[in-house]
């Protein structure tokens, strides 16, 4: 066999290695395997805290049609957009995935998702609806698919 | 759910995380742990059943999948394969979050979770250049060792 090479720019590819979602979860499962359910909570409010500093001040000044946008980007990025709906209001944003892309593409791979995954959408949206002053709940949640209900609210004061 | 393409802030707080709990062991101890678990069951695998291409064969996909600027290169007679890695997705997603500071060691987890799979199967890492990481570029190189050198 001869010599192989590949030359690639950036703009030749996609942003898109859905490994990453394995890695994360593998990640969140060592902190809860060797720290804790209140140590992987307190590391996804740390990432919270540091990623969403942005988009939590886009939100503040713009409204919830900035956290609207943001998970229609996201969901796009994902390639899964047909999964999301959303239902905005002059009062709340009530996001609706019918299933997850991380859970899917982590069973599909022959990953099973740690028990503390969920916390990837109770911890760090929770954090996320602090951070821009809004109330968070979440109607339901399903582990094995990742089949999802909650809703950003502003505060009744606000 | 965090987005694969918004995972490496969380990979970065994750080594912030750890660090404070217990020093760069603690991170070291976790990138041991996450080669194992990650890295072997798929570089691992390729290269037992591939040799040194496994290695080609394994960045090609994963390269791509990121989306970064690189060359990639497999040398049959001197039996080397090199990344020359033009820029880093990882680390320039980092370096325009301007708003957050990245893991301080962020790249040496690179050097650490591919030498200990490669390692175990005669490939060693020879040149490990992290002097431009601030600028997303780095460059490595594998070197299969010759029989009597495993």
């Amino acid at each position: 066999m001869a010599d192989l090479h590949i030359e690639r720019k950036a703009s030749d590819n996609k942003y898109l290695h859905k490994d990453f979602h394995v890695t994360a979860d593998i990640g969140i499962s060592y902190v809860g395997t060797n720290y804790g359910d209140q140590a992987v909570k307190e590391y996804l409010t740390q990432y919270a805290n540091s990623f969403y500093k942005l988009l939590a001040e886009k939100v503040k000044r713009n409204g919830l049609t900035e956290l609207e946008s943001n998970f229609i980007s996201v969901y796009k990025k994902e390639e899964w957009s047909e999964f999301l709906h959303t239902n905005l209001t002059e009062n709340s944003l009530e996001i609706t995935i019918d299933k997850c892309p991380a859970i899917t593409f982590m069973k599909q791979s022959g990953h099973t998702p740690s028990k503390w995954y969920k916390e990837t959408t109770y911890v760090v949206y929770s954090q996320l609806a602090k951070m821009c002053n809004l109330d968070f709940s979440v109607f339901y949640y399903d582990e094995n698919d990742g089949k999802t209900k909650f809703v950003f609210s502003k505060r009744n004061n606000e | 759910m965090v987005s694969c393409t918004e995972f490496i802030p969380l990979y970065s707080e994750l080594f912030k995380f750890l660090d404070k709990k217990g020093g760069s062991q603690e991170v070291l101890n976790y990138w041991n742990f996450v080669s194992d678990k990650y890295v072997e069951p798929r570089l691992g695998e390729e290269v037992k059943k591939h040799g040194l291409i496994g290695c080609f064969n394994y960045w090609n996909k994963s390269l791509n999948e990121e989306a970064c600027d690189f060359s990639i290169t497999y040398h049959e007679s001197e039996q080397y394969f090199e990344i020359d890695m033009k820029k880093c997705p990882s680390k320039s997603m980092l370096n325009e979050l301007s708003y957050t500071q990245p893991y301080k060691n962020y790249c040496m987890h690179c050097a650490v979770l591919y030498s200990r799979v490669l390692e175990k199967y005669g490939i060693e890492n020879t040149v490990c250049d992290f002097s431009n990481c601030d600028q997303a570029t780095c460059y490595l190189r594998y070197d299969a060792l010759k029989k009597d050198e495993k």
